[in-house]
């Protein structure tokens, strides 16, 4: 079997991945994917310590933030859209009109 | 196959359900009913009266339901209390704020936002505890976009989405890793499985403790993890930035104490080192950003970063005072929760009325003449500054001396050194404020300004609030 700290190290990398993606990428919808990767990378270490513990909480959890991702991407995306409709980009080195 | 039925106790959460209602109620109301728009402020304020006295129905209730994902106790109840009174506040002030076709969406949302600060505030699961941050979370991106002709609320929203999105990602990474070292999300097993084994200096575990710091470091507007919160404060419409500033705060501090000082209480040593420096530079950014700001809503914006460092001190304080004196930091914290809530709602809701007359964002030297022109406006608002800067016979006194007197007890004396100093810093911003309006000379004529009464009597009762916490601040520790 493949030892915990393998699945461990993989999420791990994964999550990073996603936070270079946050931190470097300029585009709304780029980040937005990115942050997706986040979660997902936590997804799958939940299923991971509960396939290892032996619990079902971690699996059970899976779903709960795949909903409340879901719901995120709602609201995100339309505020996508409204702010593409009133400047015409999305590019958030743009959104800078607040400055103190 | 044996099923377990969770002891499901409905009036255990009677004022969250109350709230659900309410926001069905307010947006089916606005479909169907068009002739009830413009009293569904009032409908809405009404539905959070009655929760918070359903809160006080069960105040005494101690007891833990739906098997550990719910507990309620005088802890629970007073945040509850706090976001409640905060809610029926600023539905007050809105009332008569939204455009007519927005309404019900806006007062529903407000509501749903205020269940899930009280599911945040209530819960012992870390998983419930997430779920309750996401659905206030939610809730707070669309209030802030809510007004899409307006370029900076759309902006400040996206800013809250992302960054807020992205520490929920940390968030939940430090939930999956406590799980996976302690076996469970349940904060009292967790505690258990903490007593009973060593994890002192556990690799796995203090990544957890990092992520679960930076998810809770951003809803709190904790320095470096406060980017976002000037620009929200800003961008989004007064009234809201009022509600942003105060309830969804009381719930994000009763969840970080609540899993820091209870659960966490082990790993003090581990958590500890790093908390007091972000403690300690949160209060001097804070502090001295808020001096060299000119926008009224972007210097609060820094004056709540620094308080929430006060608070912070607390928490801090708490495993240690454990043995000692069990009450106290959370005490602290639930009175300065409270007293900061009044404060700063009275500030916004008197910002906003200024500046919905204005149309545009106010500058501290806007507030020019205000004193002889708009004399009992005026008092609330130095009723606010004086307690946000910790002037006896306040409400913000009392609280301050509380936290600094947990702080010492629990030998911070250091710390308390450096609040009791930026402290000092704040009372020249917030001065700066009274001054402009009571010795300066308005640039061009003012015009007169309309309060609504349902306006006014929030201002009173919040203003009357702070004075009488200042005062008699055993009414507010009796409930504890």
């Amino acid at each position: 079997m493949v030892p915990l700290s393998h699945y461990l190290i993989f999420t791990a990398i994964l999550f990073t991945l996603g936070v270079i993606g946050v931190l470097t990428r300029r585009n709304a919808i780029v980040v937005f994917m990115s942050i997706e990767l986040m979660l997902n990378s936590v997804n799958l270490s939940m299923v991971t310590f509960a396939r290892f513990l032996n619990s079902m909480d971690g699996q059970i959890a899976v779903f709960l933030v795949m909903t409340v991702a879901a719901a995120e991407v709602a609201v995100g995306l339309a505020l996508i859209v409204a702010i593409y409709r009133k400047k015409e980009t999305i590019n958030i080195d743009e959104m800078h009109i607040m400055q103190g | 196959m044996e099923v377990i039925i969770p002891d499901t106790n409905m009036a255990a959460i009677m004022p969250q359900i109350i709230l659900t209602i309410g926001a069905c109620v307010v947006l089916l109301l606005s479909v169907f009913a068009h002739s009830t728009r413009k009293y569904l402020g009032y409908l809405s304020a009404l539905t959070c009266i009655a929760a918070l006295a359903n809160t006080f129905m069960i105040w005494d209730i101690n007891q833990t339901v739906f098997a550990g994902m719910i507990t309620i106790n005088a802890y629970s109840n007073a945040f509850n209390m706090i976001i409640l009174i905060s809610a029926t506040l600023i539905t007050l002030v809105t009332h008569d704020a939204v455009d007519d076709h927005k309404v019900g969406e806006f007062f529903s949302i407000v509501l749903i936002s205020t269940l899930g600060m009280m599911i945040m505030a209530s819960s012992q699961n870390l998983l419930v505890i997430f779920l309750g941050l996401e659905i206030l979370s939610i809730g707070l991106y669309v209030l802030i976009g809510m007004n899409r002709a307006r370029i900076h609320s759309l902006e400040a929203a996206l800013k809250y989405f992302l960054l807020g999105a992205f520490a929920s990602g940390f968030f939940l990474y430090g939930i999956s890793l406590t799980y996976g070292t302690t076996g469970s999300f349940d904060l009292v097993k967790i505690s258990r499985y903490l007593q009973a084994n060593n994890m002192l200096g556990d690799p796995l575990m203090l990544s957890a403790l990092a992520m679960l710091l930076i998810g809770f470091g951003f809803k709190v507007a904790l320095v470096p993890f406060h980017m976002w919160s000037p620009d929200v404060y800003q961008g989004a419409p007064a009234p809201i930035t009022g509600f942003i500033a105060t309830a969804p705060k009381a719930a994000a501090f009763a969840a970080f104490a609540r899993v820091f000082v209870e659960a966490f209480a082990p790993l003090h040593i581990d958590w500890s080192t790093i908390l007091y420096w972000i403690c300690i530079i949160t209060m001097i950014t804070g502090n001295l950003l808020a001096l060299i700001q000119t926008d009224i809503k972007r210097m609060l914006a820094f004056s709540s970063i620094a308080h929430a460092g006060y608070i912070i001190m607390a928490i801090l304080a708490g495993p240690k005072l454990a043995d000692s004196n069990p009450g106290l930091s959370a005490n602290s914290i639930v009175f300065y929760v409270m007293v900061y809530s009044l404060m700063n709602l009275t500030a916004f809701s008197i910002i906003y009325i200024f500046e919905s007359r204005e149309g545009r964002n106010l500058k501290v030297e806007n507030f020019a003449g205000f004193g002889a022109k708009y004399p009992m406006l005026s008092v609330g608002m130095t009723i606010a500054m004086l307690s946000l800067a910790g002037i006896p016979l306040t409400g913000g006194f009392i609280a301050k001396l509380q936290i600094f007197s947990a702080a010492i007890d629990a030998g911070y004396v250091g710390l308390t050194i450096v609040a009791v100093i930026t402290a000092l810093i704040s009372v020249y911003y917030y001065l700066n404020v009274l001054v402009k309006m009571y010795f300066s000379e308005p640039e061009e004529p003012l015009e007169d300004v309309e309060v609504s009464k349902a306006t006014s009597l929030a201002l009173m009762l919040s203003s009357a609030g702070i004075i009488v916490l200042g005062v008699l601040p055993s009414l507010m520790m009796k409930l504890m």
